[in-house]
């Protein structure tokens, strides 16, 4: 159905419509979940901490202006560093870029909001709080000093006693899984909430960006997810893994984090790229050139930027051809880049550009950008890399990369989007000064730091002697950076005079652009959801916007009389079925504030309080999910002469794919597992066989019997769930759950009791810290599946789950065997291989 | 399961570059074992081991990578026949096998190295 319905609408439909998407009042805008207003909080709270993270660098700048200066001493220069790192990645890059995605992709999709929005809120809060006591730490001594890369052994036990570094590695916990919440629901509402008719071929390049930057999340935050738990376990508990003396060994962190470190990067990038993409097309006013080759690159950069982490351990003594490896990925990455440079470039030279504050800000952004790509290459030469490691000539370099790759772009978009959320947009004239007091306020600040490093200036000092000729150069940088808060001010006055958040009377399309973030919303977004046929299809398809506005394509009201989305197809997105979504709540706030509170008071040693807190978020959770998995609804009418069922369980279902996209994330965290397993065997193998003491067989062939049996009980209780409505195979049911959980949790345990008995500890070696862990996480997994199989037999006890309102039970089914899984890889690692690398049983 | 389903549809867009991953992965970890175990002294035929598995792996990588080219190219022109699938397929055929030919430059210029460079030296 591609031609709209000119059926005229029934009286009161539009009404019922704006009741139910009507958002909370008062402090119960606390409890409101759609993406509208969790997008504009997550933005907001990303460009807060992006000006408390300036002003630190301001800090520093100052302390750096002239040579042997007292304003700040090394301890809390160590600090500002870190914190300024450390925010700026993880407090803003990433969570700008995820929050723009959250805001602004329902609205370039024609969905009704993401398709769990709840998740979306609890992504927020869990940022937000965690964030900004983890911000707090400065004003108590307390916050890090090892740098925003963390490296061991200068942050271990034994050189930063106190709690300061537990504060950066349990701080940033709660920033992975809420980029991970957001990276899944990115996945999922791209993937299954396009409108009618935008299959992949006509898909909006910020779409394919968020598609790539989320799957890059899935796959890149797991490293430091591991990484960080295993400096915690070292520092807290004393676990060697990165001490040498014990087997360990240091450099294991380094490949961890920039395992991570590297895609991050490119994490930040990629959507900005998106950004650019978007707008490029609207100021030119004519279609972005070479999609499909631009869609490429995205890819390309996706993937080959998890190549190049190598190339920040040049110094470490790594065999060379290793090391030329990932010297030729950092040049092949900039092929899949450059593509899309000449892409913008080519679309400027197609059609007119207007040279608005966006288009100023993508052209400082093509001009930074590419400076930053320029010293990219030189540093990913080795011998060039040798000599300006840990200089200024590096902190140029990707203050070029960061701030023209991802700043200018998110100043650009802000610029650009703005008018579909607030009823006037931002003056031309101020964002134009703003751009150019940062335009050359970077290019001051941070140009001059090529020279400044080429000269030997080390990064990280908290000053200079007076004899060293980099005082003129720091004091230039230093008048850069406060130039490029004045442009940060201006920005900042123009928002609190121009800034006007509105749902329901925004500015509209004022740069007559062609894509669907432009038609005209309300809280619901678009009054109906249209059929697209192009990638452009407000310039394409005339009268669109009209017939959106006037209900004449699908879901035109709320025909099961809740809030609800369009789900279509994955690939060709033909309409599917229609999701119902929940409104407004308090579990997803309380359950983010508890999460936070959890890793905070863990990080303050107040164990007792931490897990109090730990069990109110987990009960919060749990609340939140009670009300989820309505179930199957009879068909209903969705506009347009379309009939769709309501909700749908099994494979096809959005809720199937975000656990599949959640157990991706877990096998890749087993994965880093398993190399730092390897990691320690290759580089120590005297050190790793001396500590290799085996339980007899039948301990781990115990284990892995109960595992089995485990995952059996599984498979009868999904025989048994399909005669659900028999009183006999229900019992058999809850019987098959019942039994199940004890063998799940037993598994881990008689695989522990085995290692407990060799005498094996795992404060004595890295090796036994290793495999401690494997069971351990194991552990953790089966107190995971455990709680989610209480909460399935109290759904089913309850009357909320049957042969066909199950996606609950499916979650878990998934899960479930994931572990089953997980447990005997794990068994054949830690009891299997050593046993072929030629060990001795006790 | 349909030829449109994602479970298709994306692993065969991302072929290339998953190809791509497996050879680097696999490269980087046998010259990681070989150099720290000390088997890189070895020979097949008077040639290096390493050298001899980094041709292996690439060569083995080329081909697969050629295989989807030829996989996105029939694929595309299969769109044709399906006239409401035609962009679509199109597209996908076109991405998978222009992914796959940056895969194949990729693996060409990261394996340069390995023909100049010498094997362990730190």
């Amino acid at each position: 159905m591609t031609r709209p319905d000119d059926t005229p609408r029934p009286p009161g439909e539009l009404a019922a419509l704006e009741a139910i998407w009507l958002p909370p009042r008062g402090f119960r805008l606390l409890t409101a979940v759609n993406n509208t207003y969790i997008g504009m909080y997550y933005t907001g709270a990303a460009v807060l901490f992006f000006l408390l993270a300036g002003i630190l660098a301001l800090v520093m700048r100052a302390q750096l202006a002239v040579p042997d200066n007292d304003l700040v001493g090394h301890d809390l220069y160590n600090q500002l560093f870190t914190m300024h790192g450390t925010m700026m990645m993880f407090l803003f890059a990433v969570p700008a870029v995820e929050a723009v995605g959250i805001l602004m992709l329902p609205n370039i999709l024609a969905a009704r909001d993401l398709p769990f929005p709840r998740l979306s809120a609890y992504a927020f809060w869990a940022y937000f709080v965690g964030g900004t006591a983890f911000f707090c730490s400065l004003f108590f001594g307390l916050a890090p000093r090892g740098g925003w890369f963390m490296y061991p052994p200068l942050t271990s036990f034994e050189f930063s006693p106190g709690i300061s570094e537990d504060f950066w590695l349990l701080g940033i916990g709660f920033i992975e899984i809420s980029a991970i919440a957001g990276a899944i629901e990115i996945i999922v509402g791209i993937m299954r909430t396009r409108p009618p008719g935008m299959s992949l071929d006509k898909m909006p390049v910020f779409a394919w960006a968020m598609l790539v930057f989320a799957g890059m999340i899935i796959f890149a935050f797991p490293a430091i997810i591991l990484a960080t738990a295993l400096l915690e376990l070292e520092r807290a508990f004393h676990w060697p893994f990165f001490i040498a003396e014990k087997g360990g060994d240091p450099l294991l962190w380094q490949h961890l984090f920039w395992f991570f470190g590297h895609p991050e990067v490119y994490i930040i990038f990629i959507p900005a790229a998106g950004m650019v993409s978007m707008i490029v097309p609207a100021m030119a006013r004519t279609p972005l050139v070479a999609y499909r080759l631009v869609v490429l690159a995205l890819i390309g950069t996706g993937f080959l930027s998890f190549g190049l982490w190598v190339h920040h351990m040049f110094t470490t003594g790594l065999p060379r051809i290793s090391m030329s490896f990932f010297s030729a990925a950092s040049m092949a990455v900039a092929i899949p880049s450059g593509i899309q440079v000449f892409a913008w470039i080519a679309t400027i030279a197609a059609g007119r550009l207007r040279l608005t504050v966006p288009s100023l800000f993508v052209l400082g952004f093509l001009f930074i950008f590419t400076i930053g790509g320029l010293t990219g290459v030189m540093v990913a030469m080795m011998p060039f890399d040798f000599q300006v490691h840990d200089t200024y000539f590096v902190v140029a370099h990707f203050h070029y990369v960061l701030i023209g790759g991802m700043v200018f772009p998110f100043f650009a978009a802000v610029y650009y989007w703005i008018p579909t959320v607030s009823r006037r947009p931002l003056s031309e004239r101020l964002g134009t000064i703003c751009f150019g007091l940062l335009f050359v306020g970077v290019n001051v600040t941070f140009f001059p730091m090529h020279v400044t490093g080429l000269i030997g200036m080390p990064r990280r000092v908290y000053t200079y002697p007076s004899e060293l000729p980099w005082a003129d150069l720091n004091l230039v940088s230093t008048i850069g950076a406060f130039t490029i808060a004045a442009g940060v001010a201006v920005f900042l006055v123009d928002l609190i005079l121009n800034f006007r958040p509105s749902a329901t009377g925004d500015a509209g399309n004022v740069w007559k652009a062609g894509t669907l973030e432009w038609l005209p919303t309300g809280y619901y977004q678009t009054r109906s959801i249209p059929h697209i046929t192009s990638r452009e299809p407000l310039w394409e398809q005339p009268g669109l916007a009209e017939d959106v506005v006037a209900g004449r394509f699908y879901l035109p009201g709320a025909p099961t009389g809740r809030r609800e989305t369009l789900v279509t197809s994955a690939v060709d997105a033909r309409p599917q079925y229609i999701l119902t979504l929940p409104g407004p709540g308090w579990s997803p706030f309380a359950a983010a504030l508890f999460t936070a509170a959890f890793f905070l008071l863990l990080t303050v040693k107040l164990v007792p309080a931490a897990l109090v807190c730990g069990v109110v978020a987990i009960a919060s959770i749990w609340l939140w999910l009670w009300s989820s998995d309505p179930g199957p609804g009879a068909a209903v009418d969705a506009g347009a002469g379309l009939t769709l069922p309501v909700n749908v369980a099994g494979p096809p279902s959005h809720s199937w794919a975000a656990t599949v996209a959640l157990l991706l994330v877990l096998g890749t965290i087993f994965g880093c597992l398993v190399f730092a397993y390897a990691f320690i065997w290759t580089v120590n193998p005297a050190a790793w066989h001396r500590a290799n003491v085996l339980p007899p067989t039948a301990w781990p062939l115990a284990s892995a019997a109960v595992t089995v049996l485990a995952a059996a009980t599984m498979v009868a209780s999904t025989l048994l769930l399909r005669s659900y409505g028999r009183p006999l195979a229900r019992a058999g049911f809850h019987l098959a759950l019942v039994c199940g959980i004890p063998l799940m949790l037993g598994a881990p345990a008689i695989d522990i009791a085995g290692r407990l008995q060799t005498g094996m500890r795992p404060v004595d070696h890295a090796h036994g810290a290793l495999v401690y862990t494997v069971a351990g996480v194991q552990a953790l997994l089966a107190c995971t599946v455990t709680l989610m199989t209480i909460h399935v037999l109290a759904r089913s006890l309850c009357g909320r789950l049957n042969a066909e309102r199950r996606a609950t039970f499916d979650n878990t089914m998934l899960l479930w065997h994931y572990t089953a899984a997980q447990g005997l890889v794990g068994l054949a690692l830690t009891h299997g291989f050593p046993l072929l690398a030629g060990s001795g049983l006790p | 399961m349909t030829a449109h389903h994602p479970i298709r549809v994306l692993p065969f867009l991302f072929a290339g570059l998953i190809i791509w991953a497996t050879r680097f992965l696999f490269v980087y970890a046998f010259v990681a074992l070989a150099c720290a175990r000390g088997f890189a002294e070895g020979a097949i035929a008077g040639i290096g081991i390493v050298p001899v598995a980094i041709v292996v792996a690439t060569v083995a990588a080329l081909a697969a990578n050629g295989w989807v080219i030829i996989r996105g190219a029939v694929r595309a022109r299969s769109g044709a026949a399906e006239a409401d699938q035609h962009d679509s397929a199109l597209f996908i055929g076109y991405v998978a096998a222009a992914v796959a030919a940056l895969s194949i430059i990729a693996i060409v210029w990261e394996t340069l190295p390995a023909l100049v460079v010498p094997v362990c030296t730190a």
